[in-house]
């Protein structure tokens, strides 16, 4: 199977415990329609999510994120630490656009705040998937 | 030995998955860690679970695995899912009812998408169990994809395979009566709460008086299970050890073993041949042609193997490979 075949793999986790799946089901259906294959985590604490996320040996981790910046930073941290920093890290939910800097400072490749189109996110993420494989 | 080889033996995490998605991927790198990897595999028992879908395996094996970790032992865990067969890609939901197990170090649970096999495993099933074996996994559960009737590849993988049936489901002793429930060793009726549960146990005692009686003498037990509520899950493990017990001192487990053994050597004979012959094919750019030829009945499938076959291997060629052996 060559490079560019491979199927990505994504771990989909909610950070936030609000109890609002609907998007993270959107997306995720999304990605699977793409081709790809979802991992369906649930609501995750930061460390479930990393442990998650290399057991399942996925190229991209989706969160689902409210407020609760530092439960991300955490998980930053912790996939830095774990050495498996190579996984793309995307973020969706209800974030004020302000604080998308703040976010991508931490090392999210991207934010797709409500109203973002489900083909930009399938895009980013196989653009960013295809260029990190290919640099390796 | 190859340093990947060596990390996971020792029971490296990352090293393991990253092997595992080159397995699942075909990467051809990955086959020369599972050669010293398999000389370490053995080790491991291995519980198949099967059943249709919503039948609640894998909240059991959930609640299987706090039973085995209470035991002090180690456990992997294959969760398969079904793949599109029109976009191909899938969504893996297995393992969100086992998440209480994400940060226990001693539980790696793996999550595989059948890319197009059928049977209710994956081609790299047999390897990534392989895997978690020579890791030292003491038990690995591996939960096929929610299917009924005819996916008994489960049962050359596992050493003791359960069936996991719900009531009310009608006729679904009757669907799976020529199937898998001929050879499973353990059937499990969950959700027993509900009402049916007495009769889907009538049912399904009749159909396993009927069956063939096997070799090896074993008579298949049934559990009852609430698996949400933890209740029955203690006397299905105790089950399960009773049947391991029984299988090693039964006269046909070297037997079993022997098949086993000769089922993943056919496997990986299988696929390098097929792969052999289908990159010869793709290389030469014949695929359109055989197509092509085939659709309008110039030549026919068998004639066209043949042929290709004896290509690569002529009479001599062929001669001179048994002299090798």
């Amino acid at each position: 199977m060559s490079v560019e075949n491979r199927p990505i793999r994504v771990l989909m986790a909610k950070t936030a415990l609000d109890g609002h799946w609907r998007g993270v089901y959107v997306v995720a259906t999304a990605m699977r329609d793409a081709g790809m294959e979802v991992i369906f985590g649930g609501e995750l604490n930061p460390y479930q999510i990393v442990e998650t996320a290399i057991q399942e040996g996925v190229n991209v981790l989706g969160l689902n994120i409210g407020s609760r910046y530092h439960q991300i930073r955490i998980v930053m941290e912790q996939l830095k630490k774990k050495g498996a920093d190579e996984i793309l890290v995307i973020a969706g939910g209800h974030v004020p656009r302000e604080d998308i800097p703040l976010l991508k400072e931490m090392g999210i490749a991207e934010v797709f705040p409500p109203g973002s189109s489900l083909e930009a996110i399938v895009n980013f993420t196989k653009e960013n998937v295809k260029s990190k494989r290919l640099a390796k | 030995m190859n340093n990947s080889a060596k990390r996971i033996l020792e029971g490296d995490i990352a090293t393991a998955s990253r092997l595992m998605r080159d397995i699942d991927d075909r990467v051809p790198s990955a086959i020369e860690i599972l050669k010293q990897l398999y000389l370490k595999t053995g080790k491991a028992y291995i519980i198949g679970v099967t059943g249709a879908p919503g039948s609640g395996k894998s909240t059991l094996v959930d609640r299987m695995v706090d039973v085995f970790r209470k035991e002090g032992k180690t456990v992997g865990i294959v969760a398969v899912d079904p793949t599109s067969p029109f976009t191909g890609g899938a969504i893996l939901g297995d393992r969100i009812r086992m998440q209480r197990h994400a940060t226990d170090g001693g539980v790696f649970i793996r999550s595989l998408a059948t890319r197009g096999c059928l049977g209710g495993l994956t081609r790299s099933t047999q390897d990534i169990v392989n895997v978690m074996d020579a890791m030292g996994k003491d038990i690995i559960v591996v939960e096929t994809v929610g299917v009924g009737q005819d996916e008994v590849a489960i049962v050359h993988l596992a050493h003791t395979s359960i069936v996991v049936l719900v009531p009310g489901m009608g006729d679904a002793i009757q669907a799976i009566k020529a199937g898998i429930i001929e050879i499973a060793e353990i059937f499990v009726i969950n959700k027993s709460e509900r009402e049916g549960t007495d009769k889907t146990e009538r049912d399904l005692r009749t159909v396993l008086e009927m069956a063939r009686k096997r070799e090896d003498g074993w008579e298949p037990s049934i559990f009852r299970t609430e698996a949400i509520l933890n209740k029955g899950v203690m006397e299905l493990v105790s089950g399960i050890f009773q049947h391991k017990q029984a299988m090693m001192q039964s006269k046909g487990f070297k037997e079993k073993l022997k098949e086993r053994t000769k089922a993943t050597f056919l496997d990986v004979l299988q696929s390098k041949v097929m792969t052999q012959f289908i990159e010869k094919i793709e290389k030469e750019g014949k695929w359109d042609r055989i197509i092509h030829d085939l659709m309008e009945k110039r030549t026919d499938p068998y004639s066209l193997v043949e042929h290709i076959v004896s290509e690569q291997y002529g009479k001599n060629k062929m001669s001179s490979l048994t002299s090798e052996l």
